[in-house]
């Protein structure tokens, strides 16, 4: 696990495996990070598959499950947490749990 | 010298003028000033014409005047009151419909101040402006509002905005014609947009040519909760909902948003059976899920449509307009919390909840007792159902109601 942490309070965890493929990032701080950089080439994934909820509106909790990647995004103003990962590809014996 | 009967006459008056109204100073002989009225009505229905068929979404009306102007105003309808954000966001095509332009706000170095805030999944982008806001007899000038360029006539949001369609400027994406943000603090962003190094992708200065880049925003700045700028009854809010009438879904629910704590006969703390939650600097109390010993940041927040937090074992709807949200495979599905308050206010209480099946709901209906989501989340949050029968009062940071400071939630 590798921690990036900002001055303003941003904080952003990449999971990789034996190998060094990342397969899970959390993150958490007063702002959302910039997702399409985060989720790389899983974006369109993601963004396809949240357009599918109608209204994107305000329900402020959003679960995305897509083909291959799973989506959390939650908190609010000042506080917002979230996680991505690679279902198939978390490595035996990581509780989903501990990605935070 | 004979002082004995003048100065008995206002020693006599006082206590019933101190009864009779507020305030109310040494003077015997001035009517009391009346009192502000402070109370909006509060309604959950389907939603905007153009957006309609919302659930579980709390709409309130908010005039909008340009800064310093008496006459170039808007009433606007269908704002979702949200307890969980702070600052009014209005969609601009709306407020263009009345004919309102609402005077911009620029950065020192003379640029366009934009905004991008993230909202459940997808983001606001426009320019600051600066509003004369009226509610009731309450009135706050030249507050910073976030105006929501749907119609794309400012600068283009940042690539880091709203990407892949994920913008929620316009009416049918926000279910709304507008936020009203009443959350605990005085700013949006508050001190962390102020000063770091590297300024978080959330304030923006935007050139003339419409070339936009990160940068902080001074406090004064920054996009501000309106019930806190107004000259009285600023020291926090009030929202009361009646009970459902059908717990599978009522057409139209009405309530009432209150402003002030304790400033008024209609919006008193109770001195008895309140449970005060002080919230720590994210404005979050705490909570545990169902006897789980994980402690979870938690909020009461109107803008959240279900109950949010995270039980595997619950069944997730997989299909159909309830996708993500929890299909309970026997309803309904009791379950608890307790939550706790952070610092001086630390009181702690447990509340009962039931979790229903969503497809279960009446067809048409706006508003749902037993909605819940928010499988994964590390999170609690008490959305709208958590209204229903209550009145929940939430006192702003750093002010003070009777014996507590804020930020708090109560009930």
């Amino acid at each position: 696990m590798r921690e990036i942490s900002t001055g303003a309070g941003m904080r952003v965890r990449e999971y990789a495996d034996a190998g060094g493929m990342i397969f899970a990032v959390a993150w958490s701080g007063p702002a959302r990070p910039d997702l399409r950089q985060l989720l790389g080439g899983y974006y369109g994934e993601f963004t396809a598959a949240l357009l599918e909820r109608k209204p994107l509106g305000m329900h402020r909790a959003v679960l995305i499950a897509g083909q291959s990647i799973r989506v959390e995004l939650a908190g609010h103003m000042r506080a917002y947490t979230g996680r991505a990962f690679l279902p198939a590809r978390i490595p035996a014996g990581v509780p989903i749990q501990e990605i935070r | 010298v004979k002082p004995a009967v003048p100065l008995r006459l206002p020693a006599l008056a006082l206590p019933i003028l101190l009864g009779a109204c507020f305030g109310g100073s040494g003077s015997t002989t001035a009517a009391p000033p009346p009192p502000i009225a402070n109370v909006v009505t509060l309604t959950v229905d389907g939603g905007p014409a153009a957006a309609a068929g919302q659930l579980n979404h709390l709409y309130v009306s908010v005039k909008v005047c340009a800064a310093g102007s008496q006459g170039a105003c808007a009433n606007i309808d269908h704002v979702l009151l949200d307890t969980g954000s702070v600052g009014l966001r209005l969609v601009g095509s709306v407020l263009a419909a009345q004919a309102v332009t609402l005077t911009p706000a620029q950065d020192p170095q003379g640029q366009t101040l934009e905004e991008c805030v993230a909202f459940g999944g997808g983001q606001t982008w426009g320019p600051v402006a600066f509003a004369d806001v009226s509610m009731a007899g309450e009135r706050a000038l030249k507050v910073p509002v976030q105006i929501l360029d749907d119609a794309a006539s400012g600068a283009p949001p940042p690539t880091d905005c709203g990407t892949n369609g994920t913008l929620i400027n316009d009416v049918p994406t926000l279910g709304a014609n507008g936020i009203l943000g009443l959350g605990v603090f005085a700013q949006d962003c508050g001190p962390a947009c102020v000063a770091p190094a590297t300024p978080l992708p959330f304030y923006y200065g935007c050139s003339a040519a419409g070339a936009c880049s990160a940068e902080n925003a001074a406090l004064t700045a920054q996009v501000a909760n309106v019930a806190a700028m107004f000259t009285s009854d600023n020291n926090g809010i009030v929202v009361r909902m009646p009970n459902l009438v059908n717990a599978n879904g009522d057409a139209v629910v009405q309530g009432e948003l209150v402003f002030g704590l304790s400033t008024q006969s209609d919006n008193a703390l109770p001195a008895t059976g309140l449970t005060v939650l002080g919230a720590d600097g994210n404005g979050d109390f705490t909570a545990t899920y169902n006897g789980s010993a994980t402690v979870l940041p938690a909020l009461i927040d109107s803008g959240t449509d279900h109950y949010g937090f995270d039980d595997p074992s619950i069944a997730v709807c997989p299909s159909g307009e309830f996708i993500g949200y929890y299909c309970p495979a026997v309803p309904p599905q009791n379950v608890y919390a307790v939550n706790t308050g952070v610092g001086a206010n630390n009181a702690t209480g447990m509340i009962n909840f039931a979790i229903l099946d969503p497809n279960s709901f009446v067809a048409g209906a706006a508003a749902f007792e037993g909605l819940g989501g928010g499988g994964g989340s590390t999170r609690f949050t008490w959305g709208m159902p958590f209204f229903y029968g209550r009145t929940v009062y939430f006192g702003f940071d750093q002010r003070v109601a009777d014996a507590y400071t804020g930020p708090f939630y109560a009930y």
